[in-house]
Formats: structure tokens, C-alpha cells, sequence
């Protein structure tokens, strides 16, 4: 089986060096993206980049080429999970909630265009002050949803209900734009 | 991996109590699903594209909002205030100057003085201008929004490039794990 739906290379059963190009060239933007997400530090996002792609190298063979996307984001995921076993500030990352914009945020930056970035604010300044206050908490300031529901005095399942509230209509906003880029 | 039954009974787990795919997805992202939810997600991935391009779009949004934090936005430029130091006095003498200024002008340009027939530059001078022209590459120069449009391509980078020609070199074996 192949990644790419090609051939396998004979005897290695790796993916060829074209293959394992075309998946990355194909997928890198959405993983970065997915990284950055999920561990929210830009130069660690990058490393985990790497290590995914790293395996697909290695063991990419093993993945059925149709949802090969899946396949590089439970990787990344897996990275981002040994990585919080071995990391020794593991502790203080779980204390303080997921680490916010800092200095070295410059690839969050390129991670999305100017028309994006102007289409994200119109979207935002058109939430309700309630909802975009429980999304520039989470996402922007890295607070947990407990620590926002305890600093607005709310139950933690009104703020759930904010943020996914708020979600749906930014969804709206980027939704197309997000399944052209993907089609 | 390969058992469908098996993929069902994860599809099953991980969408049962979530119908809303792209909450879930973006629970995922931020790291708010419980523990069983996310490893019933994490298990879920490599089988289910729905899900796979749900996680996607969660990407994309929660990074497009983090990244709006960061980018200021960009100000459009204001006006300058006007100058209130030129008295009225002033603008009254500035339209003579200015009708004087063009008249002046209008003397100096050879074809406009009666009897002085313009000088048009001959068809070999126009053709090598336009060669020269041609070879400075004035197009691009005129649309400058096209130059600024335009990006290098999407290339691997170096320790993609170096994975892929070891792996070719079959250098570093690698222990095999599941994943």
C-alpha cells in the first residue's frame, strides 16, 4: 500500500522520496496548523512538524493513502503526547493551561493571511461581548475554560455554551474558505 | 487497523455522545475532551475523514483567532490635519502664481509655439525604445500589483528534503513503532 497511491518501492516498503514530497507538500499546512493549535508554541509546533513527517518517512507504509491526513494528525498527536511525558516543564505547562501568544509566536503570524486575519476580526467584532469574551480568554489568553467560568462567576457550562456558540458562527466565517483549501 | 468492525465501534465511541462533529473537533484542539473522549478521537483519526477534516477546520479557526491576537490590524492611513498657518491672504496670491506658472510652461513647450513643428522621435528611435524598454522589463514595472501577488513556490524544506534523501540512502534504519 502507499501513502500516495503509488507503488511501493520494492524490498524497502517504504514510500518513495516523491510520495513522502507530494504528502507533505499536500498536508504540512493543515498539520502546522493542527500543531500549532493544540500545543500553541510556534518553535515547538515546528519541531513536532518535523518529527510527524519523521515518521511518515519511516513507517508512512503503514497508513492507507485515503485518509492519510488522519493518519499524520494522530501521529502529531502521539509526538505532542511524548513530548509532554519527557518535557520536564510538563508540570508547570499543566499549572498555567496551554501557553498564549509569546515572543516566539512570528510563525503564528504567517499562519494565516491578511484577507483571513481581516475576515477573523470582522467575525469577531461581530459576536456577542459575552461569547468573544469566553474566545479571546480561551484562545487568545490560554485560560482555561474552569479559570474563565470561575473569574466571570458563571457555570462552566454557560461558558461552554459561549464558546461553542461563538465557534459556530466563526466557523461560518472561515468555513468555506476552509473546505476550498482541503477540496 | 484493518478490521472494519473494529472502525465502527471507534466511530461509534468517539461520535455517540458528541453529534456535533466540529465541537468536538475543537474540544479536541483546545485539549478540553476528558481523557477517554480524546483517546477515543486520537483512535478514531486515521480511519474517519470526517472527522480528520473536522480537526482541520478546528485548526485553522483556533489558529486564525490566536493569530489575530497578534497581528495588529492594519490602520488605514489618517488624513493629515491641514495647515492653518497660511492665512486667506495667501491662497488668494497662489491661483495668480499658479495661472502665471502655466503660462510660463505652456511658452517653453516647443509644440506649442506656432510654427515649430513637434518633435516626434523618428520610427528607428521608437523601435529602440521599445527594445530597450522590452529588455528592462518596464510590463512588470507598470503592475506592480501582479509582482506583489506573485510567491515563490511551496518547496520542502531542508530537514524534509535531508529526511526523504537518507531514507533513500537507507540510512537509519528506524525501529518500527504503532502509531
Amino acid at each position: 500500500m502507499t501513502a500516495s497511491g503509488g507503488e511501493t518501492p520494492a524490498g524497502s516498503g517504504r514510500l518513495e522520496a516523491d510520495q513522502i514530497l507530494g504528502i507533505y507538500d499536500q498536508w504540512h499546512d493543515d498539520l502546522r496548523r493542527f500543531l500549532l493549535a493544540t500545543c500553541g508554541n510556534a518553535e515547538l509546533a515546528e519541531e513536532l512538524l518535523q518529527a510527524t513527517f519523521s515518521r511518515l518517512v519511516e513507517v508512512g507504509q503503514t497508513a492507507r493513502p485515503e485518509s492519510i491526513r488522519g493518519w499524520l494528525f494522530k501521529v502529531a498527536h502521539n509526538e505532542l503526547r511524548l513530548w509532554r511525558r519527557r518535557s520536564a516543564t510538563h508540570a508547570r505547562w499543566l499549572d498555567s493551561g496551554p501557553p498564549g501568544p509569546t515572543a516566539a509566536a512570528v510563525p503564528w503570524e504567517e499562519a494565516i493571511r491578511g484577507e483571513e486575519a481581516a475576515a477573523v476580526r470582522r467575525a469577531l467584532a461581530t459576536l456577542p461581548f459575552e461569547q468573544r469574551q469566553v474566545v479571546e480568554a480561551r484562545i487568545q489568553r490560554g485560560q482555561t475554560f474552569a479559570a474563565i467560568a470561575a473569574e466571570l462567576g458563571l457555570p462552566l457550562g454557560t461558558v461552554l455554551t459561549r464558546m461553542r456558540l461563538a465557534l459556530a458562527k466563526l466557523r461560518r466565517s472561515l468555513g468555506e474558505k476552509a473546505r476550498d483549501e482541503q477540496s | 487497523m484493518n478490521n472494519p468492525d473494529h472502525h465502527d465501534s471507534k466511530h461509534h465511541t468517539a461520535r455517540a455522545a458528541n453529534p456535533d462533529l466540529d465541537w468536538l473537533a475543537e474540544r479536541f484542539v483546545l485539549g478540553e475532551l476528558p481523557l477517554a473522549e480524546e483517546e477515543a478521537v486520537v483512535a478514531s483519526l486515521s480511519d474517519d475523514d470526517d472527522l480528520a477534516a473536522a480537526v482541520a477546520r478546528a485548526s485553522l479557526l483556533v489558529t486564525a483567532v490566536r493569530a489575530v491576537a497578534l497581528r495588529p490590524p492594519v490602520a488605514s492611513p489618517e488624513p493629515a490635519p491641514r495647515s492653518k498657518s497660511r492665512s486667506k491672504y495667501g491662497r488668494w496670491l497662489a491661483v495668480p502664481a499658479v495661472a502665471a506658472a502655466a503660462a510660463w510652461f505652456i511658452w517653453l513647450s516647443p509644440a506649442m509655439r506656432p510654427g515649430t513643428p513637434p518633435a516626434l522621435p523618428g520610427s528607428p528611435e521608437v523601435a529602440e525604445l521599445w527594445r530597450e524598454s522590452a529588455e528592462t522589463g518596464w510590463a512588470a514595472a507598470e503592475s506592480p500589483a501582479e509582482d506583489e501577488l506573485h510567491t515563490e513556490p511551496d518547496t520542502a524544506p531542508d530537514w524534509m528534503l535531508a529526511a526523504v534523501s537518507l531514507d533513500a540512502a537507507g540510512v537509519g534504519e528506524p525501529e518500527v513503532l504503532e502509531n
